[in-house]
């Protein structure tokens, strides 16, 4: 009696604590086994140029797999025979695969549409695997893959343009609530509820993909032709601040991120080196071509004018550094413009001189040296500037400056500076987006002007001066001339300076010009590192500009200022 | 016997109460054949809501599956929909292009551009008055009836 009055009261003790003490924990599992909640991932946007093509678009599709030996013979003869004209693979490749020797299953069709790998789901075939994948697709192939960035396995953007604007490409996910049977499939007449996924937004880059493969091409190009270790060029409306084109090498291959993802080896600097964007993240010492910056802070101050004259008597020696000219040759008495003309480092001491330290360096941190640039996208550089007030800073500094050496800039800081001495004198936000369409409507991005830098006089004077440099007769080498047009521009050679000090051999070879010289429709950027046959801007960058110019003339459709000169190069 | 008379008395009363109760009886089993005449009518009653609950959940069970298959229906088209759109954007890509261009119709990439300088200046462009809509606002030639009865009777009455 007294057994089963205790076996009963541990019973009744057991039972309130399962149901009493426990019971949220057991009815929390209940409702996890009972209840089924499936996040429903969103339709990613498009990534699209400014005239709407696509550059990165996504769809659904289905890789095919086959298990061997699943079935016998007769049935994966059956099996063959349903399947091989679905994929337009042959049944004997099929039935091969799934009588064949068990090695896993094998992957016998890949990016299958959507309809066809539902119907083979459908279908139910022994050993048929069909796998749905959300895949990225690229119709114009590699073109722009370092500005554009790619997605992960998951669907996030990972670099580029597909990180910074993640957000709005990715839409919201849905959420489907369902009561599932023991199976875990869900119950026909059960309680279900779906938030339906918004889809992700287009992104109309202001990128337009035929001037951006025009600059790809020429990069190519170039790289091959000059053996160099890596390029950039940028494109832009300098009246506006679009980026038109943006250009770098070396870069990773959008149509093989998914096999180059796989073999990545994240230690391999080299490797990872191929994602970064070179165009705003990598920094370089701009050389001559900053003398478009000294000369317009010059003029804009009203210390000298294009007629300008100093004395180029020779080598100058400042705070014990000897400054030459790059080839070694002196002009005695020259003007501003054929300063610029000979890109005569003497002559930038000289007007760095008359500037002096604050008013130069003022205007250095008015053009945005050393602060980003804010255009939208991740992994943006701010350049190096070191500022008299700071610590590290000789005033030989001021000389070696002012012709655009110790002082690291981003190629976007670069071409975002000079554009503002072509377009009137104010500097302009670079931006990549043009404007976002989304199923909560559209925004659209305007031109953002940041500061005036210099007047509209000065503007004028430099346009007419650079003008003389690109395509005038003393110029050392006019390769930067577009028959038929007026372009203006200047060159620029660098030393690259490494932990030992500058490097004897390797250059950064560069230019940056526009065109037309009176009313710039487009900017060029373009930077080629370390050329093998020639260090000189001049040689190696001016003609690479010349070219995408003469092309981006005809797209823009551009009427030439001197048609006779135009036919007579045909 | 007074004892006997008694007896009687008592057993005549006991008739008496034996017939009031008979009756009540009676009045009772009067009452129970009306509720069993309404039997039938309320077992159908019941027969019909069942009929009826069985055949909505039929039917919502139908409709659940007829949603479903929709939604699915749906999803299948708007995933054509990004095939297709994928489809065209590599149609319309610039290899494409210049691979037809180049293959197809033989074309050439220019080896410069011809500008030709006109004197006489570009035409005026002429205004064009709006296209029209080809919609005629004017009052319509039959009026429309307000009635039914109007509109039932036309076509007997008129020619």
């Amino acid at each position: 009696m007294m057994l089963l009055a205790s076996s009963t009261l541990a019973l009744v003790a057991r039972l309130a604590n399962l149901q009493i003490m426990q019971h949220d924990q057991y009815a929390a599992q209940a409702r996890s086994e009972h209840w089924s909640r499936d996040k429903v991932p969103a339709h990613r946007g498009a990534i699209r140029d400014r005239n709407g093509y696509a550059l990165a678009i996504t769809a659904t599709t289905y890789d095919l797999y086959l298990k061997p030996k699943v079935s016998g013979p007769v049935t994966a003869a059956n099996t063959a025979k349903a399947l091989a004209p679905l994929i337009d693979v042959p049944p004997e490749k099929i039935m091969a695969t799934l009588t064949g020797e068990d090695k896993g299953k094998a992957l016998v069709a890949a990016n299958i549409s959507y309809a066809t790998g539902e119907k083979i789901r459908s279908m139910g075939l022994p050993g048929v695997e069909a796998v749905e994948k959300v895949r990225r697709f690229y119709p114009e192939g590699n073109l722009g893959s370092t500005l554009m960035g790619f997605v992960g396995k998951d669907g996030n953007g990972l670099t580029g343009a597909e990180e910074s604007l993640d957000g709005d490409l990715a839409g919201i996910a849905g959420l489907l609530v369902y009561e599932r049977d023991s199976t875990g499939e869900p119950i026909p007449l059960g309680i279900n509820s779906l938030t339906p996924p918004e889809a992700g937004a287009d992104v109309y880059l202001t990128i337009d993909r035929y001037i951006q493969r025009l600059a790809e091409r020429e990069l190519d190009k170039a790289m091959e032709k000059h053996k160099a270790s890596g390029g950039t060029i940028i494109v832009m409306d300098p009246k506006t601040g679009e980026l038109l084109a943006m250009a770098s090498r070396p870069a990773f291959d959008l149509t093989k991120i998914e096999t180059d993802l796989a073999q990545l080896n994240p230690k391999d600097s080299k490797q990872v080196a191929l994602f970064r964007n070179r165009a705003v993240a990598d920094v370089y010492e701009p050389g001559s071509t900053f003398k478009i910056i000294t000369m317009a802070s010059a003029v804009n101050e009203g210390l000298v004018n294009a007629n300008t004259t100093y004395y180029d008597g020779g080598p100058v020696n400042k705070y014990g550094w000897n400054i030459d000219t790059w080839n070694g040759k002196h002009f005695g008495q020259e003007t501003m413009t054929q300063l610029l003309q000979h890109s005569n480092n003497v002559g930038a001491v000289w007007v760095s001189d008359r500037l002096g330290t604050d008013r130069f360096y003022k205007y250095v941190r008015l053009f945005g040296f050393g602060q980003a640039t804010n255009v939208g996208l991740a992994g943006e550089g701010r350049g190096q500037v070191r500022y008299p007030t700071e610590a590290g800073w000789y005033p030989v500094d001021l000389a070696v400056n002012s012709f655009g050496q110790g002082i690291s800039v981003t190629p976007l800081q670069m071409i975002t500076a000079a554009s503002a001495v072509a377009n009137g004198g104010s500097l302009m936000q670079p931006y990549v987006v043009k404007r976002i369409e989304g199923p909560r409507g559209t925004r659209s991005f305007s031109p953002v002007p940041v500061r005036r830098v210099v007047s509209e006089a000065t503007s004028r004077t430099l346009r007419e001066m650079l003008t003389k440099v690109a395509e005038g007769e003393n110029t050392v080498l006019p390769l930067a001339a577009v028959p038929g047009y007026k372009v203006a521009g200047k060159t620029g050679t660098a030393s690259i300076p490494g932990p030992g000090g500058y490097t004897s051999a390797a250059t950064i070879a560069s230019f940056i010009g526009f065109g037309p010289s009176d009313n710039p429709r487009f900017i060029i950027l373009v930077k080629i590192d370390e050329p093998q046959d020639s260090p000189w801007g001049s040689l190696v960058a001016s003609p690479i500009f010349s070219s995408i110019a003469k092309q981006t003339f005809a797209y823009l459709q551009i009427p030439p200022t001197d048609t006779a000169l135009a036919l007579a190069n045909r | 016997m007074p004892g006997g008379a008694a007896q009687r008395l008592v057993g005549a009363a006991g008739c008496e109460m034996d017939i009031a109760a008979s009756k009540e009886r009676a009045q009772e089993l009067a009452g129970h054949g009306d509720l069993l005449a309404f039997l039938p009518l309320i077992m159908a009653i019941v027969s019909l809501a069942s009929l009826l609950l069985l055949v909505q959940t039929s039917r919502v069970a139908t409709a659940g599956y007829d949603i479903r298959r929709l939604e699915q229906l749906r999803e299948s088209w708007r995933q054509r929909n990004y095939e297709l759109d994928v489809e065209v954007s590599r149609l319309q890509s610039l290899e494409r292009v210049e691979t037809e261009a180049r293959s197809r119709f033989h074309m050439v990439e220019p080896s410069g551009y011809v500008y030709v300088a006109v004197d006489t200046p570009p035409p005026v462009r002429a205004e064009v008055a709006p296209e029209t809509t080809g919609w005629d606002e004017s009052e319509p030639s039959v009026k429309i009836s307000k009635h039914w009865w109007e509109a039932f009777f036309r076509p007997i009455f008129s020619r």
